[in-house]
């Protein structure tokens, strides 16, 4: 049975076509994957599904019956949950509160929010990924503003099940959590099937399609290219169907001996919150991983030696010499440039024109006090064609774009800086397979000419294919040296897995 | 019939625009007043209107550089930093003309470290703005006491008077002051590095200070600015009263200038609005006083108008922010 079709759906934003006469149905109990480049209309046909936006043309039903107009919240009475990747959470309430927003219950005698039961539903809910996190009545009373952005993610997709919905859409719901979550992940949407419940999933991650998925919807420019069985495609032909005619993404950074190249920086017994003892060092156009498993301490060293936290450490040289990284201006003036992948938080200025967001760190780093719009104009326009950003005018507010190209926006402002070392913090989370690509190239292309990269990145297959040598990090330390032939997955989880056996045989 | 529609939708937009509101309402209030009362809205009339507004203009520009920075910024010492601009103006000139520049840079050297010290209990000290800069204005009405000593101030220079009513083309001293010192906000906020900074820093904060903000840093120097801004304004208002007439002069400055910020279109928030909103705000609010007090409507009552005027707005702000979202 169909729950949900659209038929010859569009939508514009004034000149911007977002879909165009896209057709998409959803049957009951299957997970639909909905698969295409950042900005190709995935997100807007999805908050067409929930009401959010009303299509310009076109028609929508669900569970056979036609809708027009329908709100928000008829749309959830109609059963349709969406789990977004920009958390609609509130950070001042607790993890248990969130997930009991408007649905608590109550107790007979008085009406009031019966806060017993309320705790048990909300753990019940959360209990999927009782695997990974510390679950009990504590932790659920926690504010969710105290929560590292995988575990609000969770939060997040337990508010929508807890909604009990009979399709529910996950917006890249998955792009902030490591391996272990998004297996628990899986299990949610295993049982949603059982069910019967309907699940559209937007998603970056192709081992996923193959892995759960029934069905792939790819689009590209807001339109439907084409809605297949999963079983009947690659990965690869799914890749080809969104990207177009593009090259792939397979490129792998050629072996190179960096053993008679000039170390340009090294750090040694870097400590501080979550960071025990890292020393390291780095050469000369060498792109230098962080990785293994998620949170052990990678972003904490790249935020220290950007200024951002604070840090002891017996030298930190910057070509041979002691350099003072303890703010983040003096890092700058070193040449270092610190790219995070949370933009809504860490990188971009909302509701402030392109144009700000990308000038703002090099007029500081070159100490600009005033500047012609028409002259930095000149600067900024070749860089984001060459990184490929899609907008309308440099002085649209940056939250009018994709989110994959607000974080262009944020990558084109740190490239303009010229930096010497680049630190990349999952910098290309949520962008698009055929943008990260340009990007691999433009990193690799600077990197002949000098830079030097230092990367964390939880795609593990990403950091591998494109890093010159992996540091694999556990509970704050380096516990691995991944180089040549060893740059493979399976030394990676050996490296971060094994160490943590080692550690409990210690303990 | 493409165009009138995408016209008509410019028309739609502007009126969620405040400024356009702002602006709107002004020639409203013009239109009405001048049929309620033919010559309201005659040239000398507005002239008169605008030179109050100046200093209201003026005193705003710095409370909204404060509210731009973010941070829940608000500055609520700005009128007695008014008043002791023109006290500490008055003392310093006694009346010559010849020390006129020395008592402006004695205004802006007192005023700015004052308004440092806001921006220290504000940023390094954590404490609420509010809460901050309301003790500065306990602060400096004792300091005010402590100069004149409950004596009279002399008055301000005939050089003084003549720069601000004294008239270019039927313009006042003061507006020519004003227009430039837009001009320079309005230069200040899209040309310069300074303006890029603050921005950012008002719309996040974290991320500013990953781009490279010293962010407590520009917020200290925000209240030293406002503080400053405030004293010329001051000492300017001196040479338009000609005397010192009692040390509450620049009480009133402080809840308007922040309302001529809001209903200029600056969100409270931060991070967004623009200095000719401002100044538009800062008629706007001149206009009606003079309208209301045309049409007989006390003193009393025009103060509820005003605070229930404030209310409307900032609701009214609120629910915008929440259609955007």
């Amino acid at each position: 049975m169909v729950v949900c079709k659209a038929t010859g759906v569009s939508k514009r934003y004034g000149e911007v076509v977002a879909l165009d006469n896209m057709n998409f149905s959803l049957q009951e109990s299957e997970i639909h994957y909905l698969v295409g480049v950042n900005g190709c209309g995935k997100s807007t046909l999805c908050k067409i599904i929930a009401g959010v936006v009303a299509p310009d043309a076109g028609e929508l039903e669900i569970e056979g019956v036609p809708v027009s107009l329908m709100s928000p919240n008829e749309a959830k009475r109609r059963g349709i949950a969406v789990v977004y990747q920009e958390l609609s959470l509130i950070p001042q309430l607790s993890i248990e509160e969130n997930i009991m927003l408007g649905i608590e219950p109550r107790e007979k005698s008085l009406g009031l929010v019966d806060r017993k039961a309320s705790t048990e539903t909300a753990l019940h809910y959360l209990g999927y990924f009782k695997n990974v996190l510390p679950l009990d009545e504590e932790y659920v009373k926690q504010t969710v503003a105290d929560l590292p952005i995988d575990e609000q993610q969770i939060v997040e997709i337990a508010k929508a099940l807890a909604r009990k919905p009979k399709i529910i859409i996950f917006d890249e719901a998955t792009a902030s959590l490591h391996k272990q979550q998004v297996d628990a992940f899986f299990s949610i949407l295993r049982e949603l099937k059982s069910v019967g419940v309907s699940t559209i999933v937007i998603s970056h991650k192709m081992e996923e399609i193959t892995e759960i998925g029934d069905r792939v919807t790819i689009m590209r420019s807001g339109k439907l290219v084409n809605t297949v069985a999963v079983k009947d495609v690659t990965g690869d032909q799914v890749i080809h169907m969104m990207v177009g005619d593009k090259e792939l993404l397979e490129r792998k950074r050629a072996h190179m001996d960096f053993k008679d190249v000039e170390t340009v920086f090294q750090v040694n017994g870097l400590t501080g919150k979550r960071i025990r003892d890292v020393s390291f060092h780095l050469k000369k156009g060498e792109i230098l991983g962080l990785g293994g498993l998620q949170g052990q301490g990678q972003t904490e060293v790249l935020l220290a030696l950007f200024g951002s936290i604070p840090f002891e450490a017996q030298s930190v040289e910057l070509g041979g010499k002691p350099v003072d990284l303890s703010t983040t201006v003096k890092a700058m003036d070193h040449s270092l440039a610190y790219i995070s992948g949370d933009r809504k938080k860490a990188g971009v200025f909302s509701e402030r024109p392109i144009f700000e967001n990308i000038i703002i760190s090099s007029l500081i780093k070159f100490n600009r006090k005033v500047f012609s719009r028409k002259r930095m104009n000149e600067e900024i326009l070749p860089l984001l064609s060459q990184i490929r950003t899609t907008f309308g005018k440099l002085s649209d507010p940056a939250n009018s774009l994709s989110g994959g190209n607000q974080q262009k926006i944020v990558i084109g402002r740190w490239l303009m800086t010229k930096p010497a070392i680049l630190l990349l913090d999952d910098s290309m989370k949520g962008i698009d397979v055929g943008a990260t690509k340009e990007f691999y190239d433009i990193m690799h292309t600077l990197c002949d000419a000098g830079m030097s990269v230092i990367w964390h990145s939880s795609e593990d297959l990403e950091l591998l294919n494109n890093t010159d040598r992996v540091l694999v990090f556990d509970s704050g330390q380096i516990v691995d040296e991944l180089v040549g032939e060893r740059l493979n997955e399976v030394e990676l989880y050996r490296a971060a897995l094994d160490s943590r056996k080692k550690h409990i045989a210690v303990e | 019939m493409k165009n009138s529609s995408l016209t008509l939708r410019k028309v739609r937009l502007g009126f969620r625009n405040p400024t356009v509101i702002a602006l709107f309402l002004c020639f409203l209030i013009l239109l009405i007043g001048n049929l309620v009362s033919p010559g309201f809205a005659s040239f000398g009339l507005i002239v008169n209107i605008l030179v109050v507004a100046s200093f209201v203009g003026l005193v705003s520009g710095g409370q909204f550089l404060i509210i731009l920075g973010g941070g829940n910024g608000l500055d609520l010492s700005v009128g007695r930093f008014v008043t002791l601009g023109a006290i500490i103006g008055g003392v310093v000139s006694q009346k010559q003309d010849s020390k006129l520049i020395l008592a402006l840079l004695a205004v802006m050297v007192a005023t700015f470290l004052l308004g440092l010290v806001n921006g220290v209990g504000v940023t390094h000290f954590r404490i609420p703005p509010l809460v901050m800069t309301m003790s500065m204005s306990i602060v400096i009405i004792a300091i005010i006491r402590f100069i004149t000593g409950g004596i009279g101030v002399p008055g301000a220079s005939k050089l003084l008077q003549k720069i601000i009513t004294g008239k270019v083309l039927g313009i006042p001293g003061i507006l020519y002051i004003w227009i430039l010192f837009a001009v320079f906000l309005h230069y200040l906020m899209n040309n310069t590095t300074f303006g890029v900074k603050l921005m950012a820093m008002g719309t996040n904060d974290y991320a500013a200070r990953l781009a490279g903000v010293k962010v407590k840093r520009l917020r200290t120097l925000l209240y030293g600015f406002s503080g400053m801004i405030a004293g010329i304004t001051g000492f300017l208002y001196l040479g338009y009263l000609s005397s010192v007439y009692n040390i509450s002069l620049g009480d009133k400055f402080t809840l308007i200038s922040v309302i001529a910020v809001v209903v200029g279109g600056t969100s409270l928030g931060g991070g967004k609005g623009t200095y000719i909103g401002v100044a538009i705000g800062a008629f706007l609010l001149q206009l009606m006083e003079s309208f209301l007090v045309t049409i007989r409507i006390d003193q009393s009552m025009r103060q509820v108008l005003f605070g229930t005027i404030l209310l409307v707005i900032i609701f009214m702000y609120g629910r915008e922010q929440k259609m955007q979202n």
